[in-house]
């Protein structure tokens, strides 16, 4: 049977560190994944990522079993993104063939066209709308767990997400008639 | 991509949804260098052990305290009970005063060397006596704890500017019911205050033996 993340976390602060690694190898590709959709640059988001978990690891003691770890770690690296972003203002300088290549995982012709044909549409979401989508659709969230992370009303984010889906659809249009 | 395809997405995100493809392209891993978890173990094995932190428990000041000044209600409350202890104050005085009977008999004079403020100006007159009052001062009644002369006035109205200058006299206790003392007071003075159990009571005149005969 499997340790919980809770039962993980319990072990790391009764001073056992090499808990964390299951950690990290259960929320890695998650958090990698959040981190690309939202720096569009693989290397920034790998350094984001190892930022998070290094910050989550500092700040376990701060954690509350009563939250889920998964969340706490994404709220931490959801924050470390937009911190980057706004460094590096790459929040909206995206570029589509580089996230999309960073998405491939295996994947055929048709379905790179595919995910580049989204990251350029992408490109053209404002930063909260961009993150907004992600959380809902890439993380699968509910609104609520998205504002508990995003520190956002969920009303607002149901806007942002409804927003961004309508925006999405004129700019596939354009790309369709172009 | 056929164009019957992007009809049915179209549709999907008109209502805040995204149609299957997009959310298949969001959710598929993303690719990661190998090392990346290494990288991070070894950084976090580079830092101290976090621990619980236990948080301390925080005296908070009571809420009339953390709003500072006392408002609405409060205030009138607070002023509420200052009235009533100050009736009751009030009260108790007129309660001790009609408990307590208080004499101050001059019994004569006597001639005292000049002291106090005016003195200089006394000895350089030529003046070396001053003539002062011998009084004697009771006080009868139950539950007399302390009993003093005050203050002593030159007006019956006992205003500050009436005070004349005096070290308070303590009484002693003669009965259970009495107190007595004989002291010297200024012969400009006309009344004395008693003092009894720490509440001042109005100024009585000074009486002289002959008033009384």
């Amino acid at each position: 049977m499997h340790p919980s993340d809770s039962d993980l976390v319990r072990q790391v602060l009764a001073g056992n560190p090499e808990a964390f690694a299951l950690l990290v190898d259960r929320h890695h590709a998650r958090c990698l994944r959040v981190a690309t959709h939202l720096l569009a640059c693989s290397d920034d988001a790998e350094d984001v990522v190892q930022d998070a978990f290094v910050r989550a690891y500092r700040h376990l003691g701060n954690y509350h079993d009563r939250d889920k770890f998964g969340a706490w770690l994404t709220r931490i690296l959801v924050n470390q993104c937009r911190t980057r972003a706004s460094k590096n203002a790459r929040y909206v300088a995206l570029d589509p063939e580089a996230h999309a290549a960073g998405l491939t995982v295996d994947a055929g012709d048709d379905a790179f066209e595919r995910r580049a044909e989204l990251a350029r549409a992408m490109q053209h979401l404002v930063p909260e709308q961009r993150e907004a989508i992600t959380l809902r659709f890439s993380e699968e969230l509910s609104y609520e767990e998205m504002a508990s992370i995003t520190g956002v009303g969920v009303s607002a984010l149901k806007m942002r997400v409804q927003r961004a889906c309508a925006r999405l659809r004129t700019l596939l249009t354009e790309y369709t008639s172009a | 991509m056929t164009s019957g395809h992007r009809h049915s997405d179209h549709d999907d995100m008109t209502n805040g949804s995204l149609p299957p493809w997009m959310a298949d392209a969001l959710r598929a891993p993303v690719t990661s260098r190998p090392e990346a978890r290494v990288r991070i173990m070894a950084q976090v094995r580079a830092l101290p052990a976090p621990h619980r932190l236990s948080v301390p428990l925080v005296q908070r000041a009571s809420r009339w305290r953390r709003r500072g000044a006392l408002t609405g209600l409060g205030g009138a409350l607070l002023t509420a009970m200052l009235t009533v202890a100050v009736g009751l104050r009030q009260s108790d005085q007129q309660a001790l005063a009609h408990r307590v009977h208080s004499t101050a008999m001059v019994v004569g004079d006597s001639a005292v060397p000049v002291r106090g403020a005016d003195s200089l100006v006394a000895i350089m007159s030529g003046r070396l006596l001053d003539t002062m009052k011998v009084v004697e001062y009771v006080v009868q009644g139950r539950d007399v704890r302390t009993v003093r002369v005050q203050h002593a006035v030159r007006d019956e109205r006992a205003t500050d500017a009436h005070v004349v200058p005096f070290e308070p006299t303590q009484l002693t206790r003669v009965s259970d019911t009495e107190w007595r003392v004989r002291a010297l007071l200024p012969r400009d003075a006309i009344a004395v205050a008693f003092s009894v159990n720490d509440m001042m009571l109005d100024p009585v005149a000074l009486e002289r033996v002959s008033d009384e005969m």
